[in-house]
């Protein structure tokens, strides 16, 4: 599959905590192909939680009384996964979200399957192509958009870090195709190999 | 607030737009990337959407040629319907594309957005500019800064002769009747006054009677612009103003006008002229006109309804000048022969703005004492503020009689040498000020005789050759708006008036009467009208700064200085020339 035709979503979301058993408190999904993106098809949604945990509102901002009339999960659940099945993910720390993704569309009944891209891992891995591996700080959130001149303003809300995440990763995708990298077994390839090292390097 | 939304509302003209709009447009839009030498669009392809650029350059291509490039902020295909030009990213570059058809809803929605437009397609950038000046400061002071004298009050047991006197001693139209807190309870006026000769039958009667009851009051915090608008509404002509409810002023229209409008004070300048009597009243009569000329300028006023005002009173002064001095010569040396001054470059086309030199000549039946006379008179130009010119086209140097002129316009017109080419591009402009007119028409007659279409396309190879600036090329983005801007329209247009024998040196007047017979299509008429317009709009502006602050500032503009739009502006301007450069290489085979 060429990287040009390669359809992705980019996602981020924002949840009572960062354990397993915490809820979805927000989904936001930026539909891109290549490295387009489309702002008319974000799909973004507040989700009424079973709890609430008040003390995690000061990272995501959320108002409880705002989720009074927000649909619970499974009332959006189909919906989401029509958005996400058969396109590879996309997000800041992807991973977790997506395991908690799995775990509630699960409960659903519905088998969600999709590959992963980090755009911190991947910014790790353009660092090395491009000769100096980044150092850790190089990769958080807010010095990774900055890189690219992206300014992050409303950090939290999950629609606008997706957004944010969307521009990153097409920015990252432009300098994936300037190095040749232009197709998913390609880049999988290299970002799998380069992810091992980071790890290492890192730990 | 979705991060485009952030980005959109920081461009013109999407600022225009309220959310919901904004919506729309984003709901619509892609953001696309462009790697390295991919292209954008192509040349003669239809543009169904236009292209704002979020990061990157793009380069636009003619062939081969890269005649500018888009940064940051700019938007591409704006309202060209089929590319001009290629569009190529030079380096990777992140695109909003909106298709046209949204805008197009949009403008049923918003008057203002669908206007940007259409005034951006006709070229009609001095309405694109018009909404930003007014905001400035005009109307938008507090009414208390316009207030000049004190408040002229009395009580309403004062008695009318009194009140009356107080009016008149302290040369007033008005006087306020206040309670002992100074708030007002009424107001007399001269029209209240009229009631008392009829109705009144002792001056010593209270003014009670006579006042006008609840008076319009102002708090003296309000902006100037809703005292205005009471005037306007209520027909009145005075307005109090109040602090805390006391009254600390009364204000009139003309206080305003006359606070708010540098043209009434230019006005009232360019009448001490007439007046005046002596160089050192002219000399600094000159330079308060300056100043009140670079006001209007700076507050938004345009070059085609400055030139002119510039225009007359630059005649004004010049007639003056010339008339003391001929009294004072006069007196001493007899009397001069017939001749007629005449003016010369953007003083005879009516077109100088703040900071011309001088550029003059005599036309006259015999020299006699008048070159000796020539030179007093550019002396005390030079001592009122028109400075000399440099280059010495003054009636010093040229002072000649009729034939003296013909013939030398005979070689000029017979020897293509570039220096015959510049004596005609400076005196083919010839306005006459002063003097016997006769003389002037005398030697322009026969001036007309002498075109030729050999000479014409001398002249029209030397409006061509300077041409406008490619941008992008260069990291310094500076351009030289008269050189490369204005000086290659007026020379151009000169060409072609003088082909078909238009006698009007004014650019503007010529542009029009050249449309008039269609040597101009309108739409090009209309293009180079308003680029003309623009250009000098910008050095009208610059030469406004050098007077307030001082500096020398120059013909020089630098890209990187000037917000998005203006620099689009600017660079459309270009294109105007450069297409008008076409039709007059075509038209002459040059």
């Amino acid at each position: 599959m060429t990287l040009r035709k390669t359809n992705f979503a980019v996602i981020d979301l924002e949840t009572t905590g960062l354990k397993k058993g915490d809820e979805i408190l927000a989904i936001a999904i930026v539909p891109m192909t290549g490295v387009k993106i489309y702002p008319g098809e974000v799909y973004y949604s507040l989700i009424r939680p079973k709890k609430f945990k008040f003390e995690t509102c000061k990272f995501h901002g959320i108002d409880p009384k705002m989720l009074k009339d927000a649909p619970e999960f499974s009332e959006v659940a189909k919906i989401i996964y029509s958005n996400l099945s058969k396109k590879i993910l996309v997000g800041y720390s992807v991973d977790f979200d997506y395991r908690i993704l799995r775990i509630h569309l699960n409960r659903e009944k519905l088998d969600l399957e999709c590959k992963t891209l980090d755009v911190a891992n991947l910014e790790y891995m353009i660092s090395e192509i491009f000769g100096t591996p980044a150092k850790y700080e190089e990769l958080t959130f807010e010095s990774i958009a900055k890189k690219y001149g992206l300014e992050v303003k409303y950090r939290h809300n999950a629609l606008s870090d997706a957004f944010i995440t969307a521009q990153i990763f097409q920015n990252q995708l432009l300098k994936l195709l300037k190095h040749k990298i232009d197709s998913t077994a390609k880049l999988f390839e290299i970002y799998d190999e380069s992810i091992s090292r980071k790890i290492r390097f890192f730990c | 607030m979705l991060p485009p939304k952030e980005f959109l509302k920081g461009v013109k003209p999407f600022n225009l737009l309220n959310d919901d709009e904004l919506d729309l447009i984003i709901k619509a839009s892609t953001v696309d990337a462009f790697e390295e030498g991919e292209i954008v669009f192509e040349k003669n392809e239809k543009l169904k959407d236009i292209y704002i650029i979020f990061s990157g350059n793009i380069g636009l291509y003619d062939g081969e040629k890269l005649i500018d490039i888009a940064r940051k902020g700019d938007i591409l295909a704006l309202s060209e319907e089929i590319s001009e030009n290629t569009a190529i990213a030079l380096e990777e570059s992140i695109c909003y594309i909106i298709p046209k058809k949204t805008l197009k809803e949009i403008f049923k929605k918003n008057k203002k957005f669908e206007e940007f437009f259409k005034y951006f397609e006709e070229r009609e950038f001095k309405k694109l500019k018009e909404r930003e000046v007014f905001v400035e400061d005009l109307f938008y002071k507090p009414i208390k800064e316009v207030i000049v004298k004190k408040p002229v009050t009395c009580t309403a047991t004062t008695p009318i002769r009194s009140a009356v006197v107080e009016m008149e001693l302290n040369k007033v139209g008005s006087i306020v009747v206040v309670d002992d807190e100074m708030k007002p309870i009424g107001i007399l006026t001269n029209t209240d006054l009229r009631k008392f000769i009829i109705h009144g039958s002792s001056s010593q009667e209270p003014v009670a009677p006579y006042m006008s009851k609840h008076p319009i009051c102002i708090e003296s915090n309000k902006p100037v612009f809703e005292a205005y608008s009471e005037f306007l509404k209520r027909g009145i002509n005075h307005l109090i103003i109040t602090e805390n409810g006391k009254v600390v002023g009364v204000v009139t229209p003309k206080d305003i006008l006359s606070k708010l409008e540098p043209a009434s004070s230019v006005i009232v300048q360019s009448r001490k002229i007439l007046k005046s009597s002596n160089f050192e009243e002219l000399k600094i009569i000159h330079s308060s006109l300056k100043t009140g000329v670079a006001k209007l300028a700076l507050r938004g006023a345009h070059f085609y309804e400055l030139s002119s005002m510039i225009s007359n009173v630059y005649d004004s002064l010049v007639t003056k000048v010339i008339d003391l001095s001929k009294k004072d010569f006069e007196n001493s040396f007899g009397k001069l022969p017939n001749f007629v001054w005449v003016s010369m470059g953007s003083a005879a086309r009516r077109e100088q703005i703040i900071a011309a030199d001088q550029d003059n000549a005599i036309i006259c039946e015999k020299k006699d004492s008048l070159q000796k006379f020539a030179s007093i008179v550019n002396e005390r130009l030079d001592e009122v503020g028109i400075p000399k010119c440099p280059g010495n086209y003054m009636a010093s140097y040229w002072c000649k009689n009729v034939e003296e002129w013909k013939e030398l316009f005979r070689y000029w017109f017979n020897n293509f040498d570039p220096e015959s080419i510049r004596k005609l591009t400076i005196f083919l402009d010839m306005r006459p000020t002063y003097g016997d007119f006769k003389l002037f028409d005398e030697v322009f007659d026969d001036v007309y005789n002498l075109v030729t279409p050999q000479a014409l396309r001398q002249l029209a190879h030397d409006a061509i050759t300077i041409t406008p600036p490619s941008f992008g090329l260069f990291k310094k983005r500076v351009v030289d708006i008269k050189k490369q801007g204005i000086y290659p329209i007026t020379n151009a247009v000169r060409v072609l008036a003088f082909e078909v024998g238009i006698r009007e040196r004014n650019t503007k007047s010529r542009i029009e009467k050249l449309m008039e017979i269609g040597v101009l299509s309108d739409k090009l008429a209309k293009n180079v009208l308003n680029t003309y317009e623009f250009l000098q709009d910008l050095r009208l502006k610059l030469q406004a700064l050098e007077v307030v602050t001082g500096r020398k500032i120059g013909n020089e503009i630098d890209l990187n200085e000037m917000d998005k739009l203006e620099e689009t502006m600017l660079k459309e301007s270009f294109k105007i020339i450069s297409d008008f450069q076409k039709f007059v290489k075509g038209k002459y085979r040059v």
